[in-house]
């Protein structure tokens, strides 16, 4: 039973996933013994972050379990987005709880478990074991979106994304087994051998193809399977609603970057590459110009993610080593941007059941500079205008899909970027060409938001600035990914 | 320290972020010394940095220290780098030694002065972005320099905002820049395009090779050259400088006489090769220069504010360092930039202090007198006055016959050369005449300011005169580093020759030894003749000689006073008509536009209202529209 184990490397092959889920542990039973020390279960969590980035260099590439698990240079890209995230959302999260008054250890757990689910997505090389990955993360999304359990649009938000996502992984688990009644395998290295050869007008593989990236699309809130998200992010917590637009997202996509690829010599002989589009296409439509008409900034904040991933998309409609590099620098520029955003949000001291409308932001570059300035590099970003991040990396998406021949989906990307632009100045107009309406309460945020809004809006200004590092270490890592 | 060459700048910009972060609630000692240890560590630093390179190499090969890869997009790329050779090594003397004798002076100039961190702040960022500038090895990399040393200027000649003259003189001298930076910029678009980089190794090299086409030499050179007129405040756009001396009376002497507006005779001398290789561009600019020389020279006679006399002498003499780049004198071109450092720095400084003393008056028709209440800084005054004027053995004498024999001698263009040599020797009259009446106005006769004034008179204190007397000291012997071939050693021109490799098919500039003895004689007359002629009128009869020359001749009067009503022409031809395009643009174009701009959004909120419909809230429909997307997406792809 042990035995396999200890065979060479399997152990210290998931080092970052063991820190994570007994830090998760530890974090909840310290709060079940002594319950006063909730206030340091936030710190803690980020420590174990901090120790779990660490331990991602001591983990060897290869691949282990028996072909089951890779760990490359591109999962780690991608793992440290997820603790990035992860972090951000801690930091953030600490000061919100307080205020509401639900801390607890708890919370946090459920933060490292869901990051220890989107590690196994990474890296899963078996459906299996991504399938295994994803539920995981998904049980802890719902726990952590009904978190604020006294509130009714806290438990509507959990109930919605249950339902909707248990009616998702449904299409997702049966694309799997359709694949795998095509492919006599779940593992994605065998599948890719299968689709080599394969006839692509098998219709089998269509239908198959058809129910995993609608499950997958759910899970990306693509368009048109996107309609819960605003509902969701609405609800949630705001801290989880930063971190679940951005980081399961980025798990998402990485997994379907390794299945697009196995799949490139089927995707040439057939039109599925229509549907990747269309997704695109509708999911930069439909988000932002919706977007243009919320006046919730959470609202706001999930059909610009919409858009955002739709964006992402246009890199998957041809896998190559620099679509994997635009979108694993995209990956971590929206953490750092949209979590910001999201942050300051959170901060807004009102009563969590009402919406927070532009109306609570009104004046605030004046009566807090630096949430204000925060907030607004975030909303440049987002629009993609230099010298941000999220210029750079929009760019890059765009680069590659016109390399790529995908013209027409990089000029529609780069009309409703336009469009977008409306959107997010609003909020930086708003923010200082406004007068604040008598009694608006001053947001509330301690060191701990101030810090993760500071790394924010750092890393938004250097990756903009200084692109070639990130851009090199993504490329290359994506070079090694599709050798072999 | 030759491969830490971003301390250099980074010293003051760190002491700038100090002080533009705590300085306003931080004492003035603190920011004094913030400031100052900011600008002395460039120069200690700057100082080792140039032993450590005069011992590693022996033949002035250009010394690289990449930092950072930039950016790589396709085959164009930057890399943050500095570079260290023998023309950046002398620029960097000059800017942090100068620079650091500035700070110190401002200390006493500005002690009761409102927003004192804020000034020690921006001196502070204006070194640094001059360091970037003098430093960068590429011209990319020198423009960030040379934007950053724009903004600089821009916010130390706004530094009195609540007055409109300052604030409209800030935006004037930003606006004129812009136009030559549009020039810098064209002609980096073209090394990029057509050269393939914008490294001042590459650049040069690869103009050197063969399938080059010269007008594209040409282009290049011209291009810079509308960059290099704006920011050193040449024909056209000099207009700017003489209003810049809204700014406090340091930043003059550092930014508008000193380091910043030198920037483009440091660039010429840069892109020597480039030059060298389009005969056409170097007239060009050698012609600007002469005609601004005189130009500037002939307004000096007429204007009575202190610092504006300065203002005009200054374009004047960076006319004559163009001349001297512009006709192939690349090292005299830089020598006159360094003794100009010396004696102009001086002459502001000097300045300063005199309004110090008069309580703030600019006007020297109200001065006079002054040569015993403040005899450290009249003295000094005249020992730049005489370094500028020419006469040997002082600092400009030597640089400025340098120049002038050159023009006289330049093998590229003989005829023109010539008609620049006595453009020039005119200029160089002038320039005797009019610091000489500025001279005898401001310090003899009798005092012609207030009682009050008269009272208050008084010596500054030692933080100003100190570097008045280190500059002084400059001036009388800074020239001998580079004196004539015919006593001997010009050290400067050997020290800056590798910079200026030979060329195939290209005469380098030779002095003939009887050119060199009758240029100096001739100067030293004409510089004699400047001060005789400035001595029996303004010494003898003070203010009444310039009355007399308005009742003799008004109309040349009224004319040199509104300097040629230059300003006025270009807002008749530019600015207004400008006004008018614009204003069209704006009522007529706009609306238009805006109309269009209107109805897409108008549209895109309808579709956005439309789409939100969906938007139930039920999870029911969210299954439904989830299927049907589904089912649509079978049919499509069936």
């Amino acid at each position: 039973m042990i035995q396999p184990l200890l065979e060479a490397g399997w152990l210290s092959a998931i080092l970052p996933e063991i820190i994570l889920s007994a830090g998760g542990m530890l974090l909840i039973l310290l709060t079940a013994f002594s319950p006063r020390s909730r206030g340091i279960t936030g710190p803690l969590a980020v420590i174990i972050f901090i120790a779990t980035t660490w331990a991602e260099n001591l983990v060897g590439e290869g691949v282990y379990f028996g072909g089951t698990y890779e760990i490359s240079a591109i999962t780690r890209v991608f793992d440290l987005t997820f603790l990035l995230a992860g972090i951000l959302a801690a930091l953030f999260a600490r000061e919100y709880l307080e205020r509401e008054g639900i801390e607890g250890g708890e919370f946090y757990a459920l933060l490292l478990w869901g990051t220890v689910g989107m590690m196994m997505m990474a890296k899963g090389l078996d459906l299996l074991i991504v399938v295994l990955g994803l539920e995981i993360l998904s049980v802890c999304i719902f726990v952590l979106l009904g978190y604020h359990r006294r509130l009714p649009v806290s438990n509507e938000a959990s109930l919605k994304y249950f339902l909707m996502g248990a009616f998702a992984t449904g299409f997702i688990l049966y694309g799997t087994a359709l694949f795998y009644g095509a492919s006599r395998s779940t593992n994605i290295t065998e599948m890719a051998k299968y689709f080599a050869t394969a006839d692509a007008s098998n219709p089998l593989l269509t239908v198959a193809f058809i129910l995993l990236m609608s499950g997958f699309g759910f899970k990306l809130a693509l368009a048109p399977f996107h309609p819960w998200a605003p509902d969701v992010y609405q609800g949630a917590p705001t801290p989880v609603a930063g971190w679940l637009s951005v980081a399961p997202k980025a798990a998402t996509l990485i997994v379907l970057a390794r299945l697009l690829y196995a799949m490139a010599p089927v995707m040439a002989k057939t039109h599925w590459v229509t549907m990747l589009a269309t997704l695109s296409v509708l999911s930069m439509i439909i988000g932002n110009s919706v977007a243009i008409v919320q006046r919730d900034l959470k609202r706001m904040l999930a059909y610009s993610g919409i858009a955002h991933v739709g964006y992402m998309m246009i890199a998957m409609l041809t896998i190559s080593d620099e679509s994997i590099a635009a979108i694993a620098v995209y990956t971590i520029v929206y953490a750092l941007m949209n979590i910001g955003a999201f942050g300051v949000v959170s901060m807004l001291a009102k009563n969590q059941n009402d919406p927070q409308t532009l109306d609570d932001i009104a004046g605030l570059g004046f009566r807090r500079p630096f949430y204000g300035l925060g907030l607004a590099v975030c909303m440049f970003s987002l629009s993609g205008l230099p010298p941000t991040g999220g210029f750079i990396s929009k760019f890059y998406v765009f680069r590659t899909a016109i390399e790529s021949g995908h013209t027409g989906v990089a000029l529609i990307g780069i009309l409703t970027s336009i469009i977008s632009v409306y959107y997010y100045l609003r909020v930086v107009y708003y923010l200082y060409m406004k007068e604040a309406p008598d009694g608006t309460a001053v947001p509330i945020g301690g060191v701990f938001a101030t810090g993760a809004l500071a790394i924010s809006v750092i890393g938004i200004l250097i990756i903009g600035i200084f692109p070639t590092p990130l851009f090199n270490m993504a490329g290359n890592a994506a070079r090694q990914f599709l050798q072999h | 320290m030759l491969n830490n060459l971003w301390l250099i700048p980074i010293a003051p910009f760190v002491g700038f972020l100090i002080n533009g972060f705590f300085g306003k609630r931080a004492g003035k000692t603190f920011v004094t010394a913030v400031a100052w240890l900011g600008s002395f560590a460039a120069a200690a630093l700057g100082t080792l940095a140039a032993f450590e390179y005069a011992g590693q190499y022996h033949h002035g090969e250009r010394h690289l220290n990449v930092i950072y890869n930039w950016f790589s997009s396709g085959n164009i790329g930057a890399d943050i780098a500095f570079q260290l050779d023998p023309l950046s090594i002398v620029m960097l003397m000059v800017v942090t030694w100068v620079g650091f004798l500035i700070h110190v002076y401002s200390a006493g100039y500005m002690a009761h002065e409102e927003g004192y961190w804020r000034y020690f702040a921006y001196l502070n960022l204006f070194l640094a972005a001059m360091l970037i500038l003098i430093l960068g090895s590429s011209y990319l990399f020198m423009f960030v320099g040379w934007e950053g040393v724009g903004l600089c200027s821009y916010l130390l000649i706004g530094f009195y905002y609540d007055r409109d003259f300052a604030a409209a003189a800030g935006k004037k001298a930003f606006i004129v820049n812009r136009i030559g930076d549009f020039g810098f910029l064209i002609a980096m678009f073209l090394m990029f395009a057509y050269l393939g980089s914008v490294d001042f190794a590459q650049v040069s090299q690869r103009a050197m090779g063969s399938g080059i086409d010269g007008g594209l030499i040409t282009a290049i050179c011209l291009f810079l050259f509308l960059g290099a007129a704006g920011k050193s405040a040449q024909i056209p756009l000099y207009v700017w400088l003489p209003d810049a001396m809204a700014g406090p009376t340091p930043v003059s002497a550092l930014i508008h006489a000193a380091t910043m507006v030198t920037a483009g005779v440091y660039m010429v001398a840069r892109t020597n090769v480039l030059y060298r290789l389009s005969p056409t561009a170097m007239a060009v600019v050698a012609t600007v220069g002469a005609l601004t020389a005189l130009f500037a020279a002939t307004i000096g006679v007429r204007q009575n504010d202190i610092k504006k006399v300065l203002a005009y002498s200054t374009v004047s003499q960076l006319g004559f360092m163009f001349i001297g780049v512009g006709v192939g004198a690349f090292s005299a071109g830089v020598f006159h930039l360094v003794t100009h450092a010396f004696f102009k720095a001086c002459l502001f400084l000097g300045a300063g202090s005199v309004i110090h003393a008069m309580s703030g008056e600019q006007d020297i028709r109200k001065m006079g007198g002054l040569w015993k209440k403040i005899p450290i800084t009249a003295w000094t005054f005249l020992i730049a006055t005489i370094a500028i004027a020419g006469f040997p053995p002082f600092a400009g004498f030597f640089s400025k016959d340098e120049i002038l024999a050159s023009a006289f001698s330049t093998p590229y263009f003989p005829g023109l050369g010539k008609l620049i040599y006595v453009l020039g020797t005119i200029a160089a009259l002038f320039t005797a005449f009019y610091m000489f009446r500025l001279f005898y106005l401001t310090f003899f006769g009798k005092f012609r300011g207030t009682h009050e004034q008269e009272h208050h008179l008084h010596e500054s204190p030692a933080t100003m005169t100190i570097p008045l007397i280190v500059l002084a000291a400059l001036s009388a012997i800074g020239g001998l580093i580079g004196i004539p071939h015919v006593f001997g050693h010009n050290w400067l021109a050997e020290w800056l020759h590798p910079i200026i490799p030979p060329l195939p098919g290209v005469h380098d500039l030779h002095i003939p030894a009887n050119v060199e003895w009758a240029v100096m004689i001739v100067s030293t007359l004409v510089a004699a003749i400047g001060l005789f002629a400035a001595m029996r009128l303004y010494r003898d009869r003070g203010v009444a000689a310039d009355e007399a020359f308005e009742r003799r001749s008004p109309g040349l009067a009224r004319t040199l006073e509104n300097k040629y009503y230059v300003d006025e022409i270009y807002g008749r031809t530019v600015v207004t008509p400008l006004e008018v395009g614009s204003r069209f643009l704006w009522k007529v174009v706009d609306s238009v536009i805006d109309g269009i701009a209107a109805m897409l959004g108008f549209f895109v909120r309808g579709f956005g209202d439309l789409l939100r419909f969906f938007q139930t809230g039920n999870v029911r429909n969210y299954a439904l529209m989830f299927f049907i997307g589904v089912v649509v997406f079978m049919w499509v792809l069936r």
